[in-house]
């Protein structure tokens, strides 16, 4: 047990307690500061494991080479002023982050059956400065995939926006997309507990994410129920705001602003929850 | 007596070289109960799996009832009857599920199958829970199935791999009470292996110490931890090497001493001929004598660590293993411990 | 003649234990139907204009989409042979299966039987919702008949591929990402999901020999257009080839890998 300024011993309610005299600065710096610790730690295992990312850009290549030269060519999809292929470009970058993200989950059922979760349980780290780190780590794999399919748009001869400003903008859009889906992930893994659900559970929802969303086709013309999920899907406005930033001469369809808010918002939502639930997993 | 197991200088060797298993040869009586007692990596797994036919030996012979694996082994695999390790029961199928596709497998018509079932579900006491779901069965009833499916075909020896890792403690002895009951009433010949100590003692009629591929001796229990000596003393001593070299050359020259082995830290172990309690005195006189001080002693009967410690040089120890291997005992725990 | 029943016994533990949990079942053909149900329906406005019209060969993307999707649940639900296969040697069946006095080929022929079965409901639920949603096969019930063969001998193909890969990888995840490497491209580079003429020339050329393709256009002319029995024989004949070759592949990996 250390002791604080006062002299005082610490144990779980006496941090409580002195957690309340803390000025709310002091707090909010070592919330991050824990953050920041767990997210080095799972940076540093991304390091021992680079081959599943390279698997990770078939995906992306697939749809943009062949689905996205197809209909392109077909000319079938509505896309304004933009080519297809252009268009679509955005909507596989969330799409590929969104793959990664979601199956992050199966990461702590592992940690689970090695005891790691135990470990931190006991350590006096609020859970949602757990949750926060694992989701900055996931925006750090989500970063390293976008790396990916810059690399292969541009190859296809996708206009780029490659202004410090958009690419700073992408980074953070990226960033935060990949914290809602991999803290989402995270709350299915504590409610599910087992590999095998998991991985069913994870292919069951990428998928209607992906379409019932403005990645690969405008909400325009979605019919109508369609469009109401799309509407309500985070991944619309990571998309949107993907489409603005990343394409010159494209327009964000609900503001730039609102599309950052939303997924603000639903990560802190997300954060919250998983961070309550983060302990059943031991169980 | 005739000889039911008869292996002869089995050895193993991996792809890459490795010796599992360098030259192990014993016999097994009929109705004994045979175990090989040693830590994981020993060669144990791999010793059992060779004679069952799941691993090809490199060379050595195998004989089961006089008959050779080799030249027979549908026959002799109809005679031997095995359960892993893990507890190969299917948690998604009911208890006679499992047992009736262990019939089918080993081509027992549903006849067979029908009474065969009854009788071995009664004798293992699960008749009454047959129709429900393995998933409901707790840690004892499952290896309890798993133990008794091998017995389905009516083999005459049983080959027991690590019968009761993962269990808790009274579920080990309910294990042990059934494996000597299929002996006595079913008349069975018993292979075991176990790095447990306890369960060594408890259940086998004879041991045999495997380390690192090799046996280092085979006999009764009781005989094993006579050969070592009488009691055993494990001192602390604390003191600069010479002084302490001069006082365990002092200790060792004693009558009543077998042996003095220096252990990890300044643990050192002392053993008596006989009478280990009228040693204590004279070794702290010595060690007077010598300035050396005794932080701390203890006295003991031989147990079958100090019979393994002997016999190998190390103790016996689980091995922490890779990350795999933990993920692996966890969830068997978590299986087995409902 | 025991090798017979011994197949037919590991894939009665197979199917058992599948018709024991419905949640997977609606696992394997949940994802085609998002497919069928959010993309068919969104296409359907495309699939409208003439000259679309004519490439797929029907004004109905859906109808054009059906067989496609059929292919899919057929090689997702195929990877799942090999993935009982870690399971089992997780659990230690493996080991008794091998054990008793069972051929080891009965192993992977038990599974892949089993899981040419499980296609075949698949294929069938597919099917009923496809008609729910407006498909009509132009060749009625005896070509729902032909259709649920050839599916299901295309997943005999599949799940001996899948086992193949099990006989020597040991954990579900890699397996899994193994799988999906392979299964994504072979749906993308076939004439699943869009007709071969309206792909740039290199993708075409890479669809004429996905076998995928083969299995497709045979379905596809017993959902479209009718009985073209040219097509359809000479498709059978490729996947009947097929199915030998990978059976015979999964049977020599497996035997290698269980006697060390």
């Amino acid at each position: 047990m250390t002791q604080d300024g006062c002299g005082a011993p610490r144990g779980d309610s006496a941090r409580l307690t002195h957690a309340r005299r803390e000025s709310p600065l002091r707090a909010t710096a070592e919330f991050a500061r824990k953050a920041l610790v767990i997210a080095e730690l799972e940076a540093r295992k991304l390091r021992h494991d680079p081959t599943e990312l390279f698997t990770r850009a078939i995906q992306p290549a697939l749809w943009l080479l062949v689905f996205g030269q197809v209909f392109t060519h077909l000319r079938a999809i509505p896309t304004g002023d933009l080519r297809y292929l252009d268009f679509m470009a955005p909507g596989i970058l969330a799409q590929s982050v969104l793959f990664i993200s979601i199956f992050y989950g199966i990461s702590i059922i592992w940690e689970r059956d090695l005891g790691i979760v135990h470990k931190f349980l006991v350590t006096p780290t609020p859970r949602e400065a757990i949750v926060l780190g694992k989701a900055l780590s996931a925006g750090v794999r989500g970063l390293s995939q976008a790396v990916i399919v810059y690399a292969l748009a541009a190859a296809l001869g996708v206009k780029i926006d490659w202004s410090p400003l958009s690419l700073l903008g992408v980074v953070a859009i990226v960033a935060l997309g990949a914290a809602v889906f991999s803290t989402f992930s995270l709350i299915i893994a504590c409610l599910v507990k087992t590999r095998e659900r998991f991985m069913g559970i994870g292919q069951v929802m990428t998928m209607p994410l992906f379409f019932a969303s403005n990645a690969i086709y405008p909400i325009a013309i979605m019919p109508g129920w369609l469009r109401v999920i799309a509407r309500a899907n985070p991944l619309t406005y990571e998309v949107d705001a993907l489409r603005a930033l990343m394409l010159p001469g494209a327009a964000s369809a609900y503001g730039l602003g609102l599309d950052v808010l939303v997924l603000i918002g639903v990560t802190a939502l997300l954060i919250l929850i998983a961070g309550r639930l983060y302990p059943k997993v031991a169980i | 007596m005739t000889t039911t197991i008869q292996i002869e200088e089995l050895v193993k060797v991996y792809r890459g070289g490795i010796r599992a298993v360098d030259g192990v040869s014993f016999a097994v009586e009929e109705e004994e109960i045979f175990g090989f007692l040693g830590p994981n990596g020993a060669g144990k797994s791999t010793t059992i799996k060779c004679v069952i036919g799941l691993l090809r030996p490199t060379s050595g012979r195998i004989l089961i009832r006089g008959t050779d694996v080799r030249e027979n082994p549908k026959l002799v695999k109809r005679m031997m009857g095995y359960a892993s390790q893990e507890t190969a029961i299917d948690d998604r199928l009911t208890g006679w599920q499992n047992l009736f596709l262990q019939g089918r497998f080993f081509h027992l018509s549903r006849k067979e199958i029908a009474e065969r079932g009854e009788e071995v579900l009664r004798l293992c006491g699960l008749w009454e829970r047959r129709n429900d779901s393995a998933g409901t069965y707790s840690g004892g009833m499952l290896k309890r199935l798993d133990i008794t499916a091998a017995l389905i075909h009516h083999p005459s020896v049983l080959f027991l791999d690590e019968p009761t890792l993962g269990l808790d403690v009274q579920t080990r002895k309910v294990i042990w009470e059934y494996i000597e009951r299929l002996r006595t009433e079913q008349k069975m010949t018993i292979f075991l292996t176990t790095h447990y100590m306890e369960e060594a003692d408890a259940l086998c009629d004879r041991l045999a110490i495997i380390d690192r591929g090799r046996i280092r001796a085979i006999d009764r229990p009781g005989a094993l931890k006579a050969q070592i000596g009488g009691d055993i003393i494990t001192a602390r001593l604390g003191a600069p090497a010479e002084r302490l070299g001069a006082l365990v050359t002092a200790i060792t020259a004693l009558p009543e001493t077998v042996s003095v082995n220096p252990m990890e830290g300044d643990l050192h172990r002392i053993v008596a001929r006989q009478r280990g309690d009228q040693l204590i005195p004279e070794v702290f006189a010595l060690a007077a004598a010598h300035d050396v001080a005794v932080e701390s002693i203890r006295l003991h009967r031989p147990s079958l660590d100090d019979v393994y410690l002997h016999f190998t040089g190390r103790e016996i120890r689980d091995e922490q293993g890779s990350r795999e291997e933990i993920g692996k005992t966890r969830m068997r725990q978590r299986r087995l411990r409902r | 003649m025991t090798f017979l029943s011994d197949v037919w016994y590991v894939s009665w533990r197979e199917l058992v234990i599948y018709l024991r949990t419905p949640v997977r079942i609606l696992m394997t053909v949940i994802q085609p139907l998002i497919w069928l149900g959010l993309m068919g329906n969104m296409m359907q406005g495309f699939a409208r204009s003439p000259m679309v019209g004519e490439m797929l060969g029907t004004t109905s993307y859906l109808t054009f989409m059906t067989p496609g999707i059929i292919l899919m649940t057929v090689l997702f639900g195929g990877a799942f042979s090999g993935m009982s296969v870690v399971w089992d040697r997780r659990m230690g069946y493996l080991e008794k299966l091998l054990a008793a006095p069972i051929s080891r080929a009965a192993i992977p022929f038990g599974k892949a039987l089993a899981a040419s079965v499980q296609a075949g409901i698949q294929v069938l639920i597919i099917v009923l919702i496809a008609t729910a949603l407006g498909v009509r096969l132009a060749t009625g019930p005896l070509g729902l008949v032909a259709i649920l063969l050839i599916a299901m001998c295309f997943s005999l193909i599949v799940s001996s591929l899948s086992l193949s890969l099990a006989a020597r990888i040991k954990s579900h995840e890699t397996l899994m990402a193994v799988v999906n490497f392979l299964t994504m491209p072979l749906m993308f580079t076939s004439n699943a999901l869009f007709p071969i003429e309206a792909m740039p020339g290199w993708l075409a050329t890479i669809a004429r020999y996905n076998p995928v393709t083969y299995a497709v256009t045979a379905i596809r002319h017993l959902t479209v257009s009718g009985w073209d029995w040219l097509a359809i024989a000479s498709s059978l004949g490729v996947l009947a080839g097929l199915t030998i070759i990978f059976l015979a592949l999964s049977r020599f990996l497996f035997q290698r890998a269980t006697s060390e």
